[in-house]
């Protein structure tokens, strides 16, 4: 196509020049987050494998489709579990003065910006694995509905902490500036 | 109107509250206790019979004396801007929800509530999981009364703390002037029953009859499945006979099924402004009374299919910020709207948006590809292995599937857009009709941008944005638009002193 594309037919700004979220610097999540993420896949692909061969043991004796199946599912398993342990590279956020991005997935990508004058309240939580690694999640809620609530796992206790006040503060000053 | 002074006493809910009480507990007890009565009512003349007799006259007098209590302890009022409700038979309750976090306050009214001419007030508050507070019965003006002290309230306060309110500066002089926008005619309803979605109560009516052959299945042993595959498999000519009767016969029942619902649903329609909220009140056994705040609507959609567009017809759905669980519960429904009062709506709530200059984006071609892929290939492929395996005559028909979904993703390609105007965003969709749904760039709480191996391959990506009642997603844009959308979006919603409820 050779026409260049704008987003608006009369743009009032030049829309190129507004700061693009896709170029900030992600911060990695804690290199412990990938141990977590390959124990938790790998706890859910054993319970998966282990479910379908007593399953197929016991339903279907027809070695060819029983074996068959029983090999995808197995290699489905081995597949998440490496799949984690890759995506964790793709994992990051990234702050700004007024909101907040969160990118995830290798192959499957997917980027949420949250404004703060959006959020509605954030929480600080730790899964059981999480607490063998001393990591914490932080969660920040909007009115959005629940798939947009953006989680950000992998965190130093710490350091979300500090995230959850700034965020908390940034949410209040913008609610006070509109009255 | 009487002086809103008395509603700071505390007082009871209509006298004929108890009525509707004892109803209310009364179908509570029936409910878990029925088959107990169909043992009595099979076999009356049991000795166990009249033990049960006993206990249920028992319960139901308890259940009465009960009702008149509650009726008795319950009392709400008004105090320092805040609503009361007193209530308790054994423990006390006290209940208090200010005026700022109520969301909504609707009425309803089945028939009895109608014959009584009472109404149910449902008080609805932000954040909450769903009612907060009920009232089973109060004199129709009451409620009124209630509702518009509340709303005065609203608007006092708003007038009071926004400085830029040049939405809110023309409120005083018409708040009070109902303006009615659409009503219903007995005509318009058959009109709207005719152009619903028939496919949609076909699977319905599908379904009972599967869950029903099952019941059969098990209570007379009769085996409704075989008996459907003799017909069906077997190219006889009383299978042919039975298929030819079936199908007009199915047609037929959803079709009237379809119209009964929606005359009870829509009976009566009435669509209002009043000041700066909209009302809608509809629904013949079942009369619900909903109510929306002009600044709290998140998102409008209106849409029409090619037999709603035969009539000149559009559905048009108002939704408010609630949490998602109440969403449909919550949305304001407008079957029937004609052209003019679709326009006439959004004038009211989007003023600039019918003159807006949207820069319009359309959807890649791949999309085809995949939708083509999704549910026509792979579909034709399973029926064709099927039809293959079964040497079936009828099933190699199923394979027609996969050139209609040719035929279907090109049109879904064409006509969907995303049209992106400084204050507005606009999607517009429909296969064979046409839909719309649109926000308000200021409304907007959160955006995300995903993509998949094939979308970055050819450089796209899916927009999604979200609000507090609802969302609008557009896949299959070009990365560069979806990067800058989002962009212009946080640009917006970061600097927008306007509040987003």
């Amino acid at each position: 196509m050779s026409i260049k594309e704008e987003l608006f037919t009369n743009p009032q700004l030049n829309i190129q020049h507004l700061p693009d979220a896709d170029l900030l610097e992600m911060v990695r999540l804690e290199p412990a987050y990938k141990t977590v993420r390959y124990i938790s896949s790998a706890l859910i692909s054993f319970i998966v494998v282990f479910v379908s061969w007593f399953a197929l043991t016991i339903q279907f004796k027809e070695w060819p489709y029983s074996v068959s199946l029983f090999i995808f599912i197995v290699l489905i398993s081995v597949w998440s579990i490496l799949y984690s342990g890759i995506a964790y590279r793709y994992m990051g956020y990234a702050l700004r003065e007024k909101d907040i991005s969160f990118k995830s997935g290798w192959l499957w990508r997917s980027m949420t910006t949250v404004p703060f004058s959006r959020v509605q309240h954030c929480d600080i939580k730790q899964g059981l694995i999480d607490r063998r690694f001393g990591l914490s999640r932080l969660t920040i809620y909007t009115a959005g509905g629940q798939s947009t609530d953006l989680m950000i796992p992998g965190l130093l206790p710490d350091t979300a902490e500090r995230l959850k006040s700034f965020i908390l503060k940034s949410t209040e000053q913008s609610t006070e500036e509109r009255v | 109107m009487e002086g809103p002074a008395n509603m700071h006493q505390p007082q009871r809910q209509s006298p004929k509250a108890v009525f509707l009480i004892l109803l209310k507990y009364g179908r509570i007890i029936i409910s878990t206790i029925w088959p107990i009565l169909l043992v009595v009512l099979i076999n009356p003349a049991s000795h166990k019979g009249i033990i049960i007799t006993i206990i249920v006259f028992g319960v139901a007098f308890l259940s009465l004396v009960y009702s008149i209590l509650s009726y008795l302890k319950f009392y709400f009022f008004i105090q320092d801007d805040e609503l009361c409700v007193r209530s308790g038979v054994i423990r006390k309750k006290i209940l208090n929800v200010p005026f700022d976090r109520i969301q909504s306050i609707d009425f309803r009214q089945n028939l009895i509530h109608q014959f009584l001419n009472v109404v149910s007030v449902r008080v609805d508050t932000a954040g909450s999981k769903g009612i907060e507070l009920e009232l089973d019965a109060v004199d129709r003006h009451r409620a009124e009364e209630l509702r518009e002290i509340v709303l005065a309230y609203k608007r006092t306060k708003s007038n009071s703390t926004n400085v830029n309110s040049e939405l809110l500066s023309d409120t005083s002089d018409e708040s009070l002037a109902p303006e009615l926008i659409l009503t219903l005619s007995p005509k318009d309803l058959i009109k709207i029953g005719m152009s619903e979605n028939h496919l949609r109560t076909a699977g319905i009516v599908f379904a009972f009859f599967l869950s029903i052959a099952d019941d059969i299945n098990q209570v007379l042993g009769w085996d409704v499945y075989g008996k459907l595959e003799d017909t069906t498999s077997s190219i006889s000519l009383l299978g042919i006979f039975a298929t030819i009767i079936a199908i007009p016969l199915f047609i037929g029942i959803s079709f009237l099924i379809t119209l009964v619902r929606t005359v009870l649903r829509y009976y009566g329609l009435k669509f209002w402004r009043v000041g700066q909220n909209f009302k809608v009140v509809s629904g013949l056994i079942i009369r619900n009374e909903k109510t929306i705040q002009k600044s709290k609507i998140q998102l409008i959609r209106w849409m029409t299919s090619p037999l709603k567009q035969i009539f000149g017809i559009y559905q048009l759905n108002i939704y408010q910020a609630t949490n998602m669980e109440h969403q449909k519960d919550k949305s304001l429904v407008i079957p029937g709207c004609y052209q003019q009062q679709v326009d006439g709506t959004l004038d009211m709530t989007v003023p600039d948006f019918r003159k807006a200059v949207f820069s319009t984006h359309k959807m890649d071609i791949s999309i085809v590809i995949r939708m083509v892929f999704l549910f026509g290939f792979i579909p034709a492929l399973v029926f064709g292995i099927m039809a293959w395996r079964n040497e079936g005559f009828m099933q190699w028909f199923l394979t027609l599937i996969f050139p209609i979904a040719i035929i279907m993703g090109y049109a879904y390609q064409k006509k969907r857009r995303l049209k992106i105007h400084p204050d507005y965003i606009l999607s517009e969709a429909g296969i064979f009709g046409r839909s719309y749904k649109l926000v308000e760039i200021h409304k907007i709480q959160t955006v995300q941008i995903h993509s998949s191996p094939v979308q970055r391959m050819r450089g796209l990506s899916s927009l999604h944005i979200f609000t507090a009642g609802g969302d609008i997603s557009f896949p299959y844009l070009k990365d560069e638009i979806a990067r800058q959308a989002r962009n212009y979006i946080m640009y917006r919603v970061e600097r927008d002193k306007a509040s987003w409820m």
